[in-house]
């Protein structure tokens, strides 16, 4: 299994670059006994974080007994999968992989258009249009789905009411698959943006400027260069895409309940929430999300075979720039127009909620009714202690997370390319093999692991730490290693055939050259921590609440007024973090 | 925010009750019982020890904001303080059976409605026997047991209930859910979701027979993970009719939500919400005075008028709602399905209801 995240090529079969008679570069060579010691180190944390909770998932789908700390083991059955092989179970495979695919394709096509707009045209505003492509990370799904269902739920959604309004006989109803496509499309598409982005910005154009000198058109050179140049990142994209949102339960969860909709996550949560949980129930159905994508993730490495992907060498270059003429405004309206289905009417339909306090309303006249409206709600709910504790708890857990977290995959990519040592494979599938285990699964895991570990680490905020920077090290390793593919060693080797340690060359040459990839995977782990909700909800104590555990609290306590209150005080958390950060993914 | 008001409102006029019903509160650790409208709530010893102990951990089910409102009445009479984790009943379960297997127990007491699984904590030797003075007195006998160290804090209603506003008609009886017009648009939990719902499909197949589960799955209702949801989408006529929480639906309603409960003259199910406190726990007397406050006359009127639930004493009048008329806690029209059905039953009907419902 090849990384699931990263630009996952086999580096096994990947030719190095056209340089004849070129000697091993001088990364590949050292391999001495002192770097065996980290090594080892680094495999130990890794089995402690990753190897122990999927143990106990494995477990638990082939026994009959749920293998919590203390009790029994129980005896192996392979029981567990028939709820798998239902009709119900397999109406909710079939649903999850449409979803899946649906909402993939959703998501790459406005991530990649966007990242190459950004990256490569002469879009009018740019710097908005690179900030429209991370932006909905400030959005958590659980926020955009419960929002989207005040928009165009088939009753008393506000677009329905208008187009009542309006005599035309058409109801939108996003209590559906398409509906639940939609709103998954919108909100991954961050990560294929990201991945697109960078592959864009660092790519070499001399490559495409070489086919055009050649009398190759535009198109031509679009899709016969740039493309193949940046398959590993679309592919890599693809794949996580694919991967959180066939794992994503929020969505499916608001969206899909009551509707008939059953999907593998959704089925996850039920079994989960269920009066004691069905964990053999729900490991055997995270099992299915598995196969589905080791079977991927085996796709994207036959398609990638025997290539080299390495586009940084040491030559300067500035990527060139794409002239649209005159589709210049057309695309910038639909940049407008996805910034408004994204951000600004579910926003403000999260703002209508918490300032009319309700949300029953008989026609779309009523909506405008101003004088209900009052601010108090909205400021009463961001100054209760529990919103302002939970945004501390979550800013310092999402802060150590990002750095203890970026250390670890930093540590991950280095030995994954650039050491020889056996066994740096192994540390590459444990790296991406948390994307595969569905979130809810996860976290009771991780707490069977953490309370029966002897360090005073379990109810405090330390707990909440170690399962981010677990359950993002496939997001972050990926992107630190994807990274690291795309610089050549050549320059390691400069370095070191001018007299420079190995340390020193990573040092002083790789590690600036990846500064933004290191940053970019850092902001990302501080957002998806803020946002994590279901592994949290597992570890925190009444001292450790973080937001993402508040909001949902307020949601089960039903109080419409006060959860769209507090998901617009987190998504305005988010959104300043994503907005202060956004300048970490430029090219270094 | 209404109801934060209204909260504050109770907590006044408690206060006020209090005081004027000769309360002996000393809260002052001078050794004297805890004695709140001439009930003693706790002897001066284990008042005296849980004042030394001073706070304790109260892991619950009940959503968050009306229990934390109780429990600021409780702090408010007693000076002990509570650490509150409000979780669901399945992640409860699941944190107190693995904090207890690897030695390091959090919670003091346990509250949630669950009684199969509370029994499971019992045989576990997690949730501590114990013999409530108050407890003993005010509650019937099947309402309790002292081995196991479980009490019934309050009786959940289930009712019927619909949307005023876009509802085609009022509903009145279970029958009325058979209505073509409603096709589709009911909601209804799942029998899985724990004592709720299974007192629902209890009382709906002992009442008119399994004939009438066939009836109500082929109007195609619409199945939610919880009441919450459930309700919100009633508030918002996205089903105009469901069976959901009076504790909810009746909240939803003071605020203003165009809602109401329907208590119907074949009656309506309720289930136990149980409270213990635990066998390792750190402040066991502090978890104690808690558990006989929320079993004591005081506790109860708290608990009624905060979360609008039936009280579990006789004693005690049943929650207000506007413009309905609330049966009184021992009418027939109150139904039980009582601890044996649900242990009994509980695995075989969630086999048939899935057949028949999905």
């Amino acid at each position: 299994m090849s990384t699931g995240t990263g630009t996952g090529i086999d580096r096994t079969s990947v030719a190095d670059p056209p340089l004849p008679q070129q000697e091993k570069p001088p990364g590949r060579m050292v391999s001495s006994l002192w770097r065996r010691g980290p090594f080892w180190a680094l495999l130990a944390i890794m089995i402690v974080l990753v190897v122990l909770p999927i143990g106990m998932l494995l477990l638990a789908s082939l026994t009959d007994s749920t293998p919590r700390p203390g009790d029994p083991v129980g005896n192996f059955t392979l029981d567990n999968f028939q709820a798998l092989f239902s009709d119900r179970g397999i109406e909710a495979m079939v649903n999850s992989v449409l979803m899946a695919l649906g909402a993939g394709v959703v998501a790459m096509s406005i991530g990649a258009a966007l990242a190459w707009l950004a990256a490569r045209s002469d879009v009018p505003a740019r710097p908005l249009v690179q900030l429209a492509g991370i932006i909905p990370l400030f959005i958590s799904g659980f926020v955009g789905a419960m929002a989207w269902s005040l928009v165009a739920s088939p009753q008393s959604g506000y677009v329905n009411m208008l187009l009542r309004e309006l005599g035309i006989d058409v109801t939108l109803n996003i209590y559906s698959l398409p509906g639940i496509i939609f709103v998954a499309g919108l909100y991954y598409s961050p990560y294929a943006f990201i991945f697109v982005y960078g592959a864009l910005t660092l790519m070499n154009p001399e490559l495409e400027e070489a086919a055009s000198v050649h009398g190759a058109t535009q198109p031509r050179v679009a899709m016969r260069v740039t493309l193949p140049m940046v398959r590993p990142a679309l592919l890599a994209a693809g794949i996580l895409t694919f991967a959180l949102i066939i794992e994503d339960f929020p969505i499916p969860v608001i969206l899909g309940a009551g509707n008939g909709i059953p999907t593998l996550p959704a089925y996850v949560y039920e079994l989960m929430t269920v009066a004691p949980s069905d964990v053999n129930g729900a490991s055997a159905v995270g099992m299915a999300m598995i196969v589905i994508l080791i079977a991927l993730i085996a796709g994207q490495r036959m398609l990638l075979r025997g290539r080299s992907y390495t586009t940084v060498s040491g030559k300067g270059f500035r990527p060139g720039q794409v002239r649209l003429r005159r589709w210049r405004w057309v695309a910038f309206a639909g940049v407008l127009a996805y910034l408004s289905l994204a951000i600004l009417v579910p926003m403000l339909a999260l703002l209508h909620t918490a300032v009319s306090g309700a949300v029953y309303y008989a026609g779309f006249g009523d909506l405008f009714q101003t004088d209900r409206w009052s601010t108090e709600p909205l400021v009463d709910a961001l100054t209760t202690q529990a919103f302002t504790e939970g945004l501390i708890n979550s800013l310092t857990a999402g802060a150590l997370a990002a750095l203890f977290g970026v250390a670890l995959y930093f540590a991950l990519a280095w030995f994954v390319n650039r050491s020889n040592i056996k066994g740096r494979r192994v540390l590459e599938h444990l790296a991406t093999a948390p994307v595969a285990i569905p979130a809810l699964v996860m976290g009771i895991a991780l707490m069977w692991t953490w309370i029966v570990i002897p360090l005073p680490v379990y109810g405090t905020l330390a707990v909440l730490v170690i399962a981010y920077v677990i359950r993002f090290t496939p997001q972050g390793f990926g992107g630190i290693s994807g990274a690291f593919q795309q610089i050549h060693s050549d320059l390691e080797a400069a370095a070191r055939v001018s007299g420079a340690s190995a340390l020193r060359a990573t040092t002083y040459v790789t590690l600036p050259l990846l500064r933004t990839s290191i940053l970019s995977a850092a902001l990302l782990v501080v957002v998806l921590s803020i946002r994590e909700l279901a592994s949290s909800i597992f570890l925190f104590t009444s001292d450790t609440r973080v937001l993402s555990v508040v909001v949902f609290g307020q949601w089960e306590n039903g109080n419409w007024s006060r959860v769209a209150s507090m998901s617009l005080g987190y998504s305005a958390v988010l959104l300043l973090i994503t907005v202060v950060g956004r300048r970490w993914l430029r090219p270094a | 925010m209404r109801r934060r008001k209204l909260i504050g409102a109770v907590v006044l006029s408690l206060a006020v009750s209090s005081c004027g019903g000769g309360n002996d509160n000393g809260g002052d650790g001078t050794g004297k019982p805890l004695v709140i409208d001439d009930e003693k709530i706790a002897s001066a010893e284990l008042y005296a020890a849980a004042q030394e102990q001073g706070e304790f951990t109260l892991y619950d089910n009940y959503p968050e904001e009306q229990w934390r409102a109780l429990l600021d009445v409780f702090e408010e009479d007693t000076g002990i303080a509570v650490e509150h984790v409000r979780l669901v009943t399945s992640q409860l379960y699941e944190r107190v059976v693995s904090e207890a297997a690897a030695g390091r127990p959090v919670a003091d007491a346990v509250g949630f409605g669950d009684v199969t699984l509370m029994a499971d904590l019992a045989e576990r030797d997690i949730i501590a026997a114990y013999e409530s003075p108050v407890g003993t007195s005010a509650l019937k006998e099947d309402q309790y047991d002292t081995e196991a160290g479980w009490y019934t804090s309050a009786n959940l209603g289930m009712v019927l209930a619909y949307n005023t506003a876009c509802a085609e008609r009022p509903v009145e009886t279970y029958e009325d859910l058979l209505d073509p017009a409603y096709r589709g648009k009911i909601g209804l939990t799942p029998i899985t979701v724990g004592g709720s719902a299974f007192s629902v499909y209890h009382f709906l197949r002992k009442t008119y027979g399994i004939e009438f589960w066939e009836k109500l799955a082929a109007q195609q209702p619409r199945i939610y993970e919880s009441v919450v949801p459930l309700t919100q989408d009633l508030v918002r006529c996205e089903v105009p009719v469901s069976i959901t929480s009076l504790g909810v639906v009746a909240d939803q309603a003071a605020d203003g939500a165009p809602v109401a409960p329907v208590f119907p003259e074949d009656g309506f199910p309720v289930f136990p919400n149980l409270v213990a406190t635990t066998a390792d726990s750190e402040n066991p007397e502090a978890a104690r005075v808690y558990l006989n406050w929320l079993l004591s006359e005081r506790g109860q009127e708290a608990l009624v008028e905060i979360t609008r639930e039936y009280p579990s004493r006789g004693d005690v009048d049943p929650p207000q709602v506007e413009g309905v008329k609330v049966p009184p806690a021992d009418s027939e029209q109150v139904v039980s399905p009582g601890f044996q059905a649900w242990v009994e039953l509980r695995n075989r009907w969630t086999k048939e209801w899935n057949a028949t419902f999905r």
